[in-house]
């Protein structure tokens, strides 16, 4: 775009020269008007002035005639001629002259001032001997001539402040026509949508850059030939031609927009751009459709993000297979075929075994490449009609669409298989990785999504706790899936009852045994449910579900706060020093916010250094080895110390216990349950109570259900006995 | 342009004089010569009653032609050019007459009168009547008949006469002169024609001019004063014209002769008889 004034050019000869113009018509008409007045007016005076005269020779011709030699004395007679014939006006002189030019006779009237004059010759016989002059004054023209001349003044000034005023009108509206213009062109030339415009006859008129840009055709390329040439559109999807936004424009005479299909500008190259393109009709003054202008907006980034949204909104980042949502909404529609008598499908819930262990040995980072590659192995077993998904964690989900049980059962099988062979290598390391799957197959009797979701989860436990590696079939009638189920209906019920607070405290006491039992009194904190109908529910009833349905956490939490608050009120009680043992799950070990939760309680009640005891379960410490040392570690910089629950059931455990940083180790109950009476038990007992004793440990035993019990772990050596042979468990004083 | 008359008598002397000689030429007798007089209309009738008086006393002598009027102006004009041998007006000289070498010499005094046609049944009016008439106040004689005033030329001498008669006259002679309609007559012959002529007619006038010219006019009395030589005599009619004899350096002798025939006693028993008094 050039900088020079677009306005500049001929409008300002032109500006000069209608100026000129106005100022000569003005001129011309202050002239013309006191000129006309005059000239009109002393024309008419003049004619009227001769008339006059001419009448008054005429009758002098009379007296001549009647007095051919005496007539220029008869002064009574032509004085009243030219007095009274006709009657001589105050501003009126006439004089009877003879031919000499010797004043005959003459009115007595001194006009003065500015006159005209007229004459008319007296005749004697045909012979001129004289004349009649009479004169007026013709101020009186003056003066109107005067007046014209003010008024043509104010008329010339009145017509050329019009005329300038309607050229400046006319300047500004021109001034701001090419403004617009300017501005049009401007925001046509900087716009990034293309703009295109048309002829009636639909021919390219005018392309600005970015349309050039889009189409890759030059505006004089273009220009003339038909719009679908230079802008041909197809369906994005299908490839097939689309008809521009312009053609239904000009047709119904209306704004037209294409903007629900996906369509695309097959550009001059032969590539293509997603684009959206809007069009409204052209009008003249008389209202008929003269082109249109078309307005293509290249959305292909926006395409892009769009499908992006949509990808990561249905996939999982992870793995690149659908995510949970996705999957459910496939199950959805499935199960609505299947309602439709339609061949049904059938899902599947499938569950890792060992990732946990590659995960915490090896970190997320591995954690993440085991499912990616594991997706893969799963993807490659499955039809391109099938659905993998991930359903969070190590659990995947698969859709077999229009597929039999016994078919579905063997793809199962052949993906366990597959995943059997695998082999997940990561720092020079091999695992191998199993897997547990539930199955079930869609049809008019298995409910809602959820109900399918939920079933085939059980199933998938179920096949878990068959023994991993196994296909479960979902089967209305299977006890343990019933149970599972069971399971899922105390998550709720747990739920409700931590919102209602119905969760309840009881506590059993440790017993020390012998001289080397770390001083004070020792307990642990159990809980207890409070359901519905106020009966007490054990927690071997309900913790499988909170564990199952991650509410432990919530539950851990709720102990925690609860022993911490009462912690000095249970010393008024029990005496000091008291150490208070919590449980807590695995899941809890994992939970980030936990830490802070015991510290900023701790703070809150000012519970002592050594007042609390967590215990954790052997197999909760290994499966989240790193995670549960860390937090061990972190714990005992506040002062609290922890127990090994359950010790000596799990595998590899001794291994474990150089790692863990833990101070009492609970010798689990069905080592202590026979130790009166099955010598190997006795033996084992044995054998963990010296390792402990060896690190350091203070050694607990279990289930120490009576005096003889009791005194077999003093005489082993074990440090507390607890059970009913000590105490059984009793509400938590309040 | 020269008077006809004036040229002929020029050209005779003329020849005379180149012919004969001085001596020889006064040695012969004087040829008997026309002379023209003309001037105030007022005048004329007595100067053609006079002229015929004077021929009838120098039979072969010298005559006197009345010419029509021309008015006082003109008649003192046409003696100060030559073109009449005697002039006669009825007023005085003006300065710038005087100033051009005309002589004026009163001969006699005749009564101003308003003048109307002898049949109508009117003899007198009050000077109020006439401001009346003037005025358009008085339109309609006691006959019914309607009263026509008669105006004459601003410039006449009449008009100062009339003007004379009262204030109320003279405003309403001005209010006459801008009424339509008026009759005017130029001179005093033309007002005596048209007041004998026009049904109801009145007009200003002199008593000398009713007697000497057969118009079949009367003077009409005024304020129950008759016009008459005596009564300007003794003061009981104050309204007269008075009238001059004009001559100039360049009147011939003969008229000169006139002049003295005019106040010779009989052309006074003539200006007498013709309604004049001769101071």
């Amino acid at each position: 775009m050039s900088g020079a004034p677009y306005y500049a050019g001929p409008e300002a000869p032109r500006s000069r020269l209608l100026s000129a113009l106005m100022a000569a018509a003005a001129i011309a008409v202050a002239l013309a008007l006191p000129a006309v007045t005059f000239g009109l007016g002393y024309s008419a005076r003049g004619v009227a002035l001769h008339t006059r005269a001419t009448v008054k020779a005429e009758l002098v011709n009379q007296v001549i005639a009647l007095s051919p030699t005496m007539w220029r004395y008869q002064d009574v007679r032509l004085h009243d001629v030219l007095t009274r014939t006709p009657v001589e006006r105050p501003d009126e002189r006439a004089t009877l002259l003879a031919a000499d030019g010797t004043v005959v006779s003459a009115s007595d009237n001194r006009p003065g001032g500015i006159a005209m004059r007229r004459s008319a010759p007296v005749h004697d016989a045909g012979v001129p001997v004289g004349r009649v002059e009479v004169e007026q004054r013709i101020d009186d023209l003056l003066l109107f001539t005067a007046l014209a001349a003010a008024l043509g003044a104010a008329l010339a000034g009145s017509l050329f402040a019009l005329l300038r005023r309607s050229q400046m009108r006319e300047a500004a509206t021109l001034a701001t026509m090419l403004d617009e213009r300017e501005r049009a062109r401007i925001t046509l030339f900087a716009i990034t949508d293309g703009v295109v415009s048309v002829d009636a006859e639909r021919r390219v008129a005018y392309l600005n850059p970015a349309a050039a840009a889009l189409t890759l055709w030059t505006p004089e390329e273009a220009r003339g030939r038909p719009l679908d040439e230079v802008c041909p559109l197809v369906d994005e999807a299908t490839m097939a031609p689309a008809p521009a936004a312009v053609h239904t424009a000009m047709d119904q005479d209306r704004a037209a927009a294409y903007d629900e299909r996906e369509i695309a500008l097959m550009r001059r190259d032969g590539t293509s751009v997603a684009v959206e393109d809007s069009a409204a009709p052209l009008h003249d003054r008389t209202g008929a459709v003269i082109g249109a202008v078309m307005v293509l907006r290249d959305v292909s980034a926006t395409r892009r993000m769009e499908k992006r949204a949509l990808w990561d909104a249905t996939h999982d980042s992870l793995t690149g297979l659908v995510n949970r949502r996705e999957f459910e909404a496939r199950v959805e529609a499935a199960l609505a075929r299947a309602r439709a008598a339609a061949p049904g499908g059938v899902v599947c819930y499938l569950d890792l075994d060992q990732f946990k262990l590659v995960n915490d040995t090896c970190g997320h980072t591995a954690g993440d490449a085991l499912l990616r590659q594991v997706g893969g192995v799963l993807q490659n077993r499955l039809r391109r009609s099938d659905t993998l998904a991930r359903l969070g964690g190590d659990e995947f989900g698969v859709l077999l669409e229009d597929c039999p049980l016994d078919r579905a059962e063997r793809i199962a099988a052949d993906l366990l298989a597959a995943i059997r062979e695998f082999r997940f290598v990561w720092e020079g390391k091999a695992f191998s990785v199993g897997a547990s799957i539930g199955m079930i197959a869609l049809g008019r009797d298995v409910g809602s999504r959820a109900d399918v979701l939920a079933a085939v989860d059980a199933a998938c436990y179920a096949a878990k706790e068959q023994g991993r590696g196994r296909i479960c079939v979902y089967r209305s009638s299977d006890a343990d899936i019933a149970r599972r189920r069971s399971e899922m209906g105390w998550a709720a019920r747990l739920s409700r009852a931590i919102e209602d607070n119905r969760l309840t405290l009881y506590y059993q006491p440790y017993k020390p045994l012998g001289p080397h039992s770390a001083p004070g009194e020792h307990m642990e904190v159990l809980l207890r449910l409070i359901d519905e109908d106020g009966n007490l529910v054990a927690p071997g009833t309900f913790l499988p579900a909170a564990e199952r349905y991650n509410l432990m956490p919530a539950i851990d939490r709720w102990v925690i706060g609860h022993v911490f608050a009462r912690y000095h009120e249970l010393v008024r009680r029990f005496g000091a020093p008291l150490t208070c043992a919590i449980n807590l799950s695995g899941t809890t070990l994992g939970d980030e916010g936990i830490f802070d939760y015991i510290r900023a309680q701790a703070s809150a009640h000012a519970v002592p250094p050594g007042g609390i005891c967590f215990e954790i379960t052997e197999t909760a410490a290994i499966n989240n080895m790193r995670v549960a040392t860390q937090f061990m570690a972190a714990v005992k910089g506040l002062g609290f110390s922890f127990a090994l629950d359950d010790f000596g059931v799990g595998t590899s455990s001794l291994a474990y216990l150089k790692t863990l940083p833990v101070d009492f180790l609970k010798i689990d109950g069905s080592f202590v349950r026979n130790i009166a009476s099955d010598p190997i038990d006795r033996t084992m007992t044995e054998t963990i109570n010296r390792v402990g004793h060896l690190m350091g440990l203070q050694t607990v035993g279990e289930y120490a259900a009576d005096a003889e019990i009791v005194a077999a772990l003093r005489e082993i050596g074990v440090d507390f006995a607890q059970g009913y042979g000590v105490a059984p468990p009793a509400p938590l004083p309040e | 342009m020269t008077d006809v008359f004036a040229r002929r008598r020029s050209i005779r002397l003329s020849l005379a004089l180149s012919v004969c000689g001085c001596a020889w030429a006064l040695a012969l007798p004087a040829v008997a010569e026309e002379y023209a007089i003309g001037g105030s209309g007022t005048n004329l009738g007595a100067m053609r009653i006079l002229a015929e008086a004077y021929a009838a006393r120098h039979p072969g002598g010298d005559r006197f032609t009345v010419l029509p009027s021309m008015g006082s102006s003109g008649g003192v004009k046409a003696v100060t050019a030559g073109a009449v041998a005697l002039g006669v007006t009825s007023r005085p000289l003006k300065a710038d007459e005087a100033a051009a070498g005309a002589t004026a010499r009163e001969y006699a005094r005749t009564p101003f009168v308003f003048a109307a046609a002898a049949t109508l049944p009117v003899e007198g009016l009050a000077t109020a009547d006439i401001a009346d008439i003037y005025a358009g106040r008085l339109a309609a004689w006691p006959d019914g008949t309607r009263i026509r005033m008669v105006l004459r030329p601003a410039s006449d001498s009449d008009n100062d006469a009339i003007r004379a008669i009262s204030p109320a006259v003279a405003a309403a002679l001005k209010e006459a002169e801008a009424r339509p309609g008026m009759a005017y007559a130029v001179t005093d012959q033309e007002t005596a024609r048209a007041i004998a002529s026009v049904p109801g007619g009145i007009g200003p006038s002199t008593l000398a001019l009713v007697r000497t010219e057969d118009w079949g006019l009367k003077a009409l009395a005024l304020d129950g004063v008759a016009p008459s030589p005596e009564t300007i005599a003794d003061g009981r009619y104050p309204w007269f014209k008075s009238l001059y004899v004009v001559t100039s350096p360049r009147s011939p002798e003969a008229a000169h002769a006139f002049v003295a025939f005019v106040r010779s006693d009989e052309g006074r028993a003539i200006l007498a008889r013709t309604g004049h008094w001769v101071p």
